[in-house]
């Protein structure tokens, strides 16, 4: 559905994205999954037309974007990060409104529009203004806004930032009923829980580059078994620790303040950890262990949190 | 067009939802329009009057007959005359207290029968703005008479002089001969002349100076502050599409099929209900205050909405240029302030100095102003609103092409 080639975007010398490439298939959410400034939301807003890619290209349907970006865009659906609804207009006239932008016309407009109300379940609210709802019923229409014109692709932008757990399980499961319906989604987020539960395939990036793509399981088999082992404190210089560090310990990234460890079992061997460093003279003010999951995955491949 | 109709409702129910914008559109303006117009005598029906000296150095009969005829019925509604000597009427003059003072020169009567060339001098008040431009056109159109008459009637003419010249001796039967060949003489030429007299410049004059009459300060101002109200509105349109980004839906726009050029033209269609419900009650108000003519209603609402759009065509360029909405809101208020000033819509320009009401005349809301305003007091025609009607389409058309040059070139896209 959607096959994005080498796709690149420079801002002057600075690069946002390079040259990442990913294939989407009809009824999959494929998650994009970065820290902020990884290049995520360019990314996004080149696939939507929004900005054009510097080089590389992209093809919605089988509609290069470029050349037919007429074709590309009718079957694309756009789920903003913040919202971009009209809050002095009806929720239905907003429906309508961007119907018509996507070309709807007629019978099929107004099916769509008592069809997306009760999508998003604001049947009972179509003709008040989202001025006087609340943030999850804003979100709600925003998400209808991006589907009144049944898309076979729909990109959603970090789409629960600022979204309460109810109203982002609601939203989850309207994403669960367009996958239902044959259209594949893609998913930009940085939090690492959101992806694992909706995504069945995900690209994690960062600094504008593709660094892993897979399924769960097949990133979740990159990281192993071994879990990660975060400290907080005062360590000195890194080359005095190779020889302090317990056996079966492997340093990801060591910094004066902070180190990112990696081992089996790590609760087990957290307190001859500690007590190695105490030899050491290193200072330990907090600690944090992380069973296997995608942000120690991010960690591994660039030393650095995911939530950064 | 089913876009371009969704556009266009969105747009309205978004217009009319912030009644307070609108009722500011309209109030600042009759605030202000009341208020200057009560500071500089406004409209209380009383017929502003040239007071035009009089100084007869020639004291003949034809300076007499002329003064006369200054004084007839439709001109006397027009004038007050004062004959005066030339000396105090200078004095007068330098006082402020008269328009202007008409020097009859001595010698007069003598040269106008002899069919030499004589000049009237007409002495005007620089104080005064508008009734001093009054009287010189009065005079112009009696000295056009006499011309007229001195060129038709010369044979006529010579006779009179050769008749006045006599009647210091005895009159005879050769005199009562000469008077009636010089009766039918005349009456003849009356009779062939007719039918161009009856499109003789006495005609026009009249209406010209009927038009004037109207011309009291809230008569001149009205049109002025109609266009203020068109301003504000302009400029309050154009706003919108910073809102429109800040809201995030012009960036969604750019992500769908659906045309900027569409998106704008939707905005056009519904800034000119936006425009017409503004000028609309102005309209009405001030048709009703000055008894104006309510076929001028359609025209005036027509001609407004369109300078209405070419300046919020103006306006949305100015917004989406500026890297800011705090700095489009100044820009924009750098740029129509001055205009509101100097284009006669905060003062009529009849009142402001003429190098300024010269350089008002050529800005974008004086160039739609001034026939408007003609038209309304009588002064102007159709044929005037022509080329400027084809100038502010072409404006509107480039300023509004530039603007969806700028929204595609990152505006709308941010």
């Amino acid at each position: 559905m959607i096959e994005v080639n080498a796709l690149s975007k420079q801002f002057g010398s600075f690069k946002a994205v390079d040259e990442i490439s990913f294939t989407m298939r009809p009824g999959e959410v494929f998650g994009l999954l970065g820290p902020n400034g990884a290049g995520k939301s360019t990314t996004i807003s080149c696939i939507s037309g929004l900005i054009p890619p510097s080089s590389g290209q992209i093809s919605i349907s089988g509609h290069d974007l470029i050349r037919q970006p007429c074709a590309a865009k009718t079957r694309l659906g756009i789920v903003p990060q913040e919202l971009a609804i009209y809050e002095d207009i009806s929720v239905a006239q907003n429906l309508r409104y961007w119907g018509a932008a996507y070309g709807l016309r007629g019978a099929k407009l107004s099916e769509r529009v008592a069809d997306v109300l009760e999508v998003i379940g604001l049947v009972d609210r179509g003709w008040d203004r989202p001025k006087d709802f609340s943030g999850g019923m804003k979100r709600r229409l925003n998400f209808g806004c991006g589907i009144v014109h049944e898309p076979d692709v729909l990109l959603l932008d970090e789409p629960t930032v600022g979204v309460d757990p109810q109203s982002r399980e609601r939203l989850f499961d309207m994403v669960r009923a367009q996958i239902a319906r044959g259209a594949s989604v893609l998913y930009t987020t940085h939090h690492m829980e959101e992806a694992e539960a909706l995504c069945d395939r995900i690209a994690i990036v960062d600094k504008g580059r593709k660094i892993a793509e897979g399924t769960l399981a097949e990133l979740r088999a990159q990281v192993g078994q071994r879990d990660i082992i975060t400290l907080t404190g005062a360590f000195g210089l890194d080359p005095a620790l190779a020889g302090v560090l317990p056996e079966g310990i492997a340093v990801l990234q060591a910094d004066m303040d902070r180190l990112t460890l990696e081992t089996e079992d790590g609760p087990a061997r957290l307190a001859r950890l500690l007590d190695a460093l105490a030899k050491a003279g290193a200072e330990v003010r907090e600690t944090v262990v992380r069973r296997p999951n995608l942000e120690s995955l991010f960690l591994k491949l660039t030393g650095a949190e995911l939530r950064a | 067009m089913t876009f371009l109709i969704a556009s266009i409702l969105k747009n309205l129910q978004r217009i009319t939802a912030q009644p307070w914008s609108v009722a500011i559109w309209i109030g600042v303006p009759l605030l202000v329009g009341g208020l200057l117009s009560a500071v500089m005598g406004g409209s209380d029906g009383e017929t502003p009057k040239v007071h035009l000296l009089i100084a007869d150095e020639d004291g003949s009969f034809l300076s007499g007959a002329l003064v006369d005829m200054l004084a007839r019925e439709e001109l006397g509604d027009l004038l007050i005359l004062e004959p005066v000597a030339t000396v105090s009427g200078m004095a007068t003059l330098d006082e402020g207290e008269a328009s202007a003072m008409l020097v009859i020169p001595e010698g007069f009567q003598t040269a106008f029968l002899a069919s030499e060339p004589q000049a009237l001098r007409l002495v005007v008040n620089p104080l005064q703005q508008i009734l001093p431009e009054m009287a010189v056109e009065l005079t112009r159109l009696i000295a056009d008479f006499g011309s007229y008459a001195q060129v038709a009637f010369g044979p006529e003419l010579d006779a009179v002089g050769q008749l006045i010249a006599e009647t210091a001796d005895v009159a005879g039967p050769e005199t009562a001969s000469a008077i009636g060949a010089l009766a039918s003489g005349t009456a003849t030429k009356l009779m062939r002349a007719f039918p161009h007299l009856t499109a003789a410049p006495v005609e026009i004059a009249v209406e010209t100076t009927e038009g004037a009459r109207e011309a009291s300060f809230t008569m001149l101002f009205f049109p002025g502050l109609l266009m203020m109200s068109v301003i504000f509105a302009a400029q309050g349109l154009a706003e919108d599409l910073w809102q429109e980004r800040e809201m995030g839906t012009l960036r969604r726009l750019r992500s769908t099929v659906a045309p900027l050029g569409t998106f704008l033209l939707a905005r056009v269609v519904s800034s000119s209900f936006a425009l017409v419900l503004v000028i609309l009650p102005l309209g009405l108000l001030g048709f009703t205050l000055l008894d104006l003519d309510w076929g001028s209603l359609p025209l005036t609402l027509a001609w407004l909405t369109l300078a209405g759009l070419m300046l919020s065509a103006l306006a949305s360029l100015i917004q989406v240029l500026a890297p800011t909405r705090k700095s489009g809101a100044l820009f924009s208020s750098l740029v129509f302030f001055p205009l509101l000033l100097v284009g006669g819509s905060f003062f009529p320009l009849e009142s402001t100095p003429n190098f300024l009401a010269t350089f008002g005349r050529f800005t974008p809301n004086g160039i739609m102003l001034e026939p408007l305003k003609a038209y309304l007091i009588g002064t102007g025609d159709l044929a005037a609103f022509a080329p400027i009607l084809g100038i502010s389409l072409a404006a509107t058309l480039v300023l509004t092409a530039a603007t969806v040059w700028r929204l595609q070139a990152g505006f709308a896209t941010r």
